[in-house]
């Protein structure tokens, strides 16, 4: 498991390092002071985890998120912030309390490790800049999530802004759907129309309509309309 | 008539002493004139109109103690016991006085025609009227006087109240980061770890003292202040520079303490803190016009400096500026450019207004 160590004190980072040497598994590639050396630091090493401070100068460790094209798993730290411990538990994101001990960083590796275990999709041919965990990070509002592009159902565009169905959540995201287009596995999501994008997996039925147009149904209930053109294309895809 | 003060509620009226000075002077005064205006038609005792005074002390004093007993009560509570006193006193008090004159002075009863006997009733129900309309409302008054005091007397409570949850402390998040940077330093440099721990336990106990004074030299406070700043020196390393530019003249000014160390603690938390190459941090002191006036001035904008957290520690040391000098405090923050916030504190040379 390669990790990445994001903090902005030259003794956190060392420290943290130095708490991870008893684990073998991991091997740290890397060492970033700010957002901006995160962000390189991550295209460049592609890690399977980073270990994120929330509070760091130019930009939170949220901001930094936000930025990634491909979200690896992430394991926040904090010292003491009241805020961000909350944030962290209502969004059910795991995070670690500085100083950190053996026994929670244990616990936090071995969660790491199944959910690289459980995420082993295969990769699409089209140069991919993660390492292939397919996850996004959405805030919306006081909101965020860590996301895998496989448990998002729906993908509608409002101007700018794309809105993401998954579970019970439709956050906005500020992406266009061409642009998230651009790095979705073709062999997953279906571009219905102008405006949305389904995730093949999770059709529950097809409804021929006239003139050829299809009307599929979503599992979450929602209904995406497939012009004839997109409904020959939909057809050749699923083989019927 | 009467005149009485009640402190609210159940409690005893507290002007008792005026009241019996003003009931005795009030009816004192009214009999007199009753008396000389008795004389001028021919009467020779003063007698019947005494005992006609004389039953209206008792009668109204019965009147002041039933609303004792009934604990003071409001206005619309007291109103028909106290209208059908006004009512029927006065027969009582009429009455008396024919009986005095025929008994005791062995007058001859000479019954008065009733017109006569009708306006003596009215001219009682009007005197018995004029003491229960100024009794009840000086215990009204008395009352809302109460009220008012207690409000004031609350708001003091709340007010101090207030005050000591305003001290700051230091901050969870810095000893956490301050222990973390220290549980490395153990194995990387051991005598900056012990030194560490010295600066971190003085400091600690600085805040510990600082809750039970309610002044300190600036002397003291920037001693705390350094040991804070070499603390977080550790964490930042190279990234924070300290200047200090103090006037020596200033060193003996007092200032609550705590007070320089949340704007420091302000400036590194929003300034350097969250710069990734970091930035100066200058405290400068001066003594002028007899208001000691403290700068500290840190990279930064205003934006970083109010984002997020709304500077909770800023309002409220403005706050516990407030309570304790009122206007001639203030604490300011601004940006002096586009990359440095200055954070100004002026603290009059005289004592605090608020002990606790």
């Amino acid at each position: 498991m390669k990790a990445l160590i994001v903090d902005d004190e030259r003794l956190a980072r060392s420290a943290l390092r130095r708490v991870l040497q008893s684990h073998k598994e991991v091997e740290v590639v890397g060492e970033a002071a700010s957002s901006e050396e995160a962000l390189s630091a991550i295209r460049r090493f592609l890690p399977d985890v980073i270990f994120l401070d929330v509070e760091m100068p130019g930009g939170s460790g949220f901001d930094l998120l936000e930025r990634l094209e491909d979200v690896p798993i992430v394991i926040f730290t904090t010292a003491y912030d009241e805020h961000a411990v909350r944030a962290f538990e209502i969004n059910a994101l795991d995070y670690l309390v500085k100083p950190v001990t053996a026994e929670r960083l244990a616990a936090a590796l071995a969660r790491a490790e199944k959910a690289l275990a459980t995420t082993a999709v295969p990769q699409p041919p089209n140069a991919r800049t993660g390492a292939g965990l397919e996850q996004l990070f959405v805030r919306d509002r006081d909101r965020c999530w860590i996301v895998r592009l496989c448990d998002i159902v729906l993908m509608e565009a409002e101007g700018n802004y794309t809105r993401l169905h998954f579970g019970t959540n439709a956050p906005l995201i500020y992406r266009s759907l061409s642009a998230i287009e651009e790095r979705l596995d073709p062999a997953s999501f279906f571009r219905a129309s102008r405006y949305q994008i389904i995730n093949l997996r999770c059709i529950e039925n097809l409804e021929s309509e006239a003139e050829g147009r299809l009307v599929v149904r979503l599992t979450n209930g929602r209904r995406a309309e497939i012009s004839r053109r997109q409904a020959r294309r939909l057809r050749a895809l699923l083989s019927f | 008539m009467a005149a009485n003060t009640v402190a609210g509620g159940a409690s005893a009226p507290a002007g008792a002493k005026i009241y019996y000075v003003a009931q005795v002077c009030g009816w004192g005064l009214y009999g007199i004139v009753q008396y000389l205006l008795a004389r001028n038609r021919g009467a020779t005792s003063v007698l019947p109109v005494a005992v006609w005074c004389g039953i209206g002390i008792l009668g109204t004093h019965f009147l002041r103690s039933y609303a004792s007993r009934r604990r003071w009560q409001t206005i619309s509570q007291l109103i028909l016991p106290f209208a059908a006193a006004a009512l029927l006193m006065p027969t009582v008090m009429d009455a008396a006085r024919a009986g005095a004159s025929v008994l005791l002075l062995r007058e001859h009863f000479t019954a008065e025609p009733g017109w006569l006997l009708l306006a003596h009733y009215f001219q009682g129900v009007l005197v018995v009227s004029i003491w229960c309309a100024v009794f009840l409302s000086t215990v009204e008054a008395g009352k809302r006087r109460a009220a008012e005091m207690e409000a004031l007397r609350l708001a003091l409570v709340a007010q101090v109240a207030q005050f000591r949850a305003l001290r700051s402390q230091l901050q969870p998040h810095f000893l956490f980061n301050c222990l973390t940077s220290l549980l490395e330093l153990i194995d990387e440099d051991k005598d900056r770890a012990k030194q560490m721990v010295v600066r971190l336990s003085e400091l600690l106990r600085y805040t510990l003292r600082a809750e039970r004074v309610e002044t300190v030299s600036l002397k003291e406070e920037l001693g705390a202040v350094q040991d804070y700043l070499s603390l977080e020196k550790v964490r930042f390393e190279e990234r924070l520079q300290v200047r200090l530019d103090i006037d020596p003249a200033s060193l003996g000014a007092q200032l609550p303490p705590m007070l320089l160390q949340t704007l420091v603690e302000n400036a590194v938390k929003h300034g350097i803190a969250r710069l990734p190459a970091g930035g100066d941090l200058t405290i400068a002191a001066r003594v002028s016009n007899r208001d000691l006036q403290i700068h500290v001035t840190n990279a930064g904008t205003l934006s970083m400096a109010t984002e997020e957290s709304p500077t909770v520690g800023l309002e409220n040391a403005r706050e516990r500026l407030r309570l304790m000098y009122g206007h001639g405090a203030s604490l300011t923050l601004a940006a002096l450019d586009d990359r440095t916030v200055r954070a100004a504190a002026v603290i009059p040379a005289h004592a605090p207004g608020i002990s606790t």
